[in-house]
């Protein structure tokens, strides 16, 4: 039985693992085609950052993803401290309400973003995309703040007050510091899930701010080019390198905490 | 020579009758539900002061408007003589210990403790100073650098107080503070609080449901019952003169009897008929204009116990026998009435050698340990 499982989890991992692999692999893939590997290249690193129109996308979708990641999580944030000490009524429909977009298809919010802009007359670019972002962001990066606030000893706030804190003071020497770990983790996933968006992107972009996803997408038809591989793969050396330095910051403190 | 350093120091962080807060006709609403009555109180400076009363009597809605977290329906409150009802808690000039301690988890303990002199802007030097004292205050010079999850239960409640007290406010509040450590530690800190709070010379105010706590360590008690003051009063007489039917009940062990006062003035002897039981000395605990429904209240160790026939006085029969160590415990049929007394265990042996359930004995008191209250 062991052994079945055993053999279960390897197998999963192996799914898992093997397209961020192989994207790594054929990104130095000197034959231009994904089904032959003809030897080693930096070629497409080259053609990646020679593409105009593909770094255009990108630094679009960064700045989108920038934006949306810290207005969540500013909102986020105040959502949170509001609601860990608010028991009145209407609590739970305002939880839900929070909660109610990661429910409803993003296609049918996109969809319904797309006729209020256009009825409002909103032209399409970097700030439609952020409010279309924003909804899909926002109720993330308020749960994980919300269940770390939930946590905190309502008596704090008070001792900072009675200790002569302004509510600003408390919220810069009590609230963040014991938030920060929920603020970096809200800002990180509201990132991703900014940056990784085509559903929304695809009703909410206008002329001259496409993203990367939806530029990705669009170059099906065309046929991908390997510099594509080669974009994955710097994408992926990014996100690692950002896993390593949260990682090992809460592996210090982890250190420095029990070192005592 | 320890006389002399007491009674110096004593000159200075003594109680005094100056008011350290002062609190008229303050009142709390919540939701058409009364939680604090209009109530006036003062509590005088240096004093170790308790709000003393059950769950829910409204002590802790009472405490959190003196620091501000409430804001009241009616009244004021003066510290130090200056009105500071519309002052935020921030700029009063008192502090809280919590009973959860509230400790800042992401400080140490020197920080901690450092918290309002930082916030107050006080020089580096200074602050560091006070802080150090604070803590050595508090014995816990050794653990500034301690984080407060590295801290035992007691250790915390050290810290809390230490930051409490650093700024040297007029008032500190605290909310039962003692309630979530073990049976010894509460006896060890119940001294160490009144002998820090005897050196800092800061009025305490201290919120408790336990009797004991409040007995033993407080300069003067305010009980309370849903949302009311029923007496203001040192501990003897909150003990031995209780105002109420609730504050004998409450505090200690006490036999309430239904009984009709007669018309008197305060500390009048009477004899008051109780029925199954006949007529009963007392004193009344108050002026009774016209004679009205009120309670005897008796405490059982005022009860003296004899075999029936050896001296006058109510008979009763002894149901159950129940031994404390140091004294005994009696219930006894007094016609329809079960009465409590307790008898040190020196008496049983000395004067009741061989009692048993079922002996008749006959029980007396003096006069003025049978108070008549009406209220």
């Amino acid at each position: 039985m062991d052994r079945i499982v055993n053999g279960i989890a390897r197998g999963v991992f192996v799914f898992l693992y093997i397209p961020i692999v192989a994207v790594i692999v054929y990104s130095f893939n000197a034959a231009g085609t994904n089904t032959r590997f003809d030897g080693l290249t930096l070629q497409w690193y080259v053609e990646l950052f020679q593409d105009a129109s593909l770094m255009q996308t990108l630094r679009t979708s960064a700045l989108v993803a920038v934006i949306t990641a810290t207005v969540a999580t500013i909102i986020g944030i105040m959502f949170a401290l509001g609601l860990a000490r608010y028991r009145g009524r209407g609590r739970g429909a305002l939880m839900a309400l929070i909660a109610l977009p990661l429910i409803v298809p993003e296609i049918v919010l996109g969809v319904a973003l797309l006729s209020v802009f256009s009825t409002t007359k909103v032209p399409l670019g970097i700030l439609t995309l952020v409010l279309g972002h924003l909804i899909v962001s926002l109720p993330l990066a308020t749960l994980v703040l919300m269940s770390s606030a939930a946590m905190l000893d309502p008596s704090l706030p008070e001792a900072a007050t009675d200790l002569g804190c302004t509510p600003w003071q408390t919220f810069t020497r009590v609230y963040f510091p014991l938030l920060r770990p929920a603020v970096v983790a809200a800002w990180l996933l509201s990132f991703t899930t900014s940056f990784s968006n085509i559903v929304m992107s695809t009703f909410l972009s206008g002329v001259g701010s496409t993203t990367l996803p939806l530029k990705i997408y669009s170059s099906l038809k065309t046929g991908l080019t390997p510099s594509i591989n080669a974009l994955g793969a710097l994408l992926i050396l990014l996100t690692l390198v950002i896993v390593l330095l949260v990682g090992v910051s809460q592996m210090r403190r982890i250190l420095v905490e029990s070192r005592t | 020579m320890t006389t002399q350093t007491t009674s110096a120091a004593a000159d200075t962080t003594a109680p005094t009758t100056a008011p350290a807060v002062e609190i008229q006709g303050l009142s709390k609403e919540f939701a058409g539900h009364l939680a604090v009555h209009p109530l006036d109180l003062e509590i005088r400076e240096n004093e170790f002061f308790s709000i003393l009363g059950p769950s829910g009597c409204g002590k802790t809605t009472l405490m959190r408007m003196i620091t501000g977290f409430e804001t009241p329906s009616s009244g004021r409150v003066r510290l130090g003589g200056v009105d500071v009802t519309d002052v935020p808690t921030r700029n009063r000039d008192l502090n809280m210990l919590f009973q959860s301690y509230a400790l800042f988890p992401h400080l140490t303990v020197f920080e901690n403790v450092a918290f309002e002199l930082r916030v107050r802007r006080v020089a580096k030097a200074e602050a560091n100073r006070r802080t150090t004292e604070a803590l050595e205050l508090v014995k816990l010079g050794h653990l500034g650098d301690r984080k407060p999850d590295q801290l035992s239960g007691g250790q915390r409640q050290r810290v809390a107080l230490a930051r409490a007290v650093v700024s040297g406010p007029k008032v500190v509040l605290l909310d039962e503070p003692l309630g979530a450590l073990d049976q010894q530690l509460r006896k060890e800190m119940q001294y160490e609080l009144k002998r820090m709070q005897r050196e800092v010379g800061i009025t305490f105010i201290y919120v408790t449901h336990d009797q004991e706590e409040a007995l033993t360590m407080s300069d003067r008690i305010a009980v309370m019952s849903e949302g009311v003051v029923q007496q203001v009063a040192g501990p003897e007489d909150i003990y031995n003169r209780p105002e109420t039917r609730f504050v004998a009940g409450f505090i200690g062990s006490c036999n309430l009897l239904d009984v009709q006062a007669p018309a008197g003035a305060e500390g009048e002897e009477v004899a008051v008929e109780v029925p199954g039981v006949g007529a009963l000395r007392g004193v009344l605990g108050e002026t009774v204009p016209t004679p009205r429904a009120g309670t005897l209240l008796l405490r059982p160790e005022r009860i003296e116990v004899r075999r029936a026939g050896e001296g006058d006085g109510v008979v009763g029969v002894a149901e159950t026998l129940t031994f404390l160590g140091e004294e005994w415990h009696l219930h006894l049929r007094v016609g329809e009435h079960l009465l409590r007394a307790s008898v040190s265990s020196l008496v049983k042996e000395r004067d009741l050698p061989g009692l048993a359930a079922g002996d008749r004995l006959s029980l007396s008191w003096r006069p003025q340990d049978a108070r008549i209250v009406v209220r």
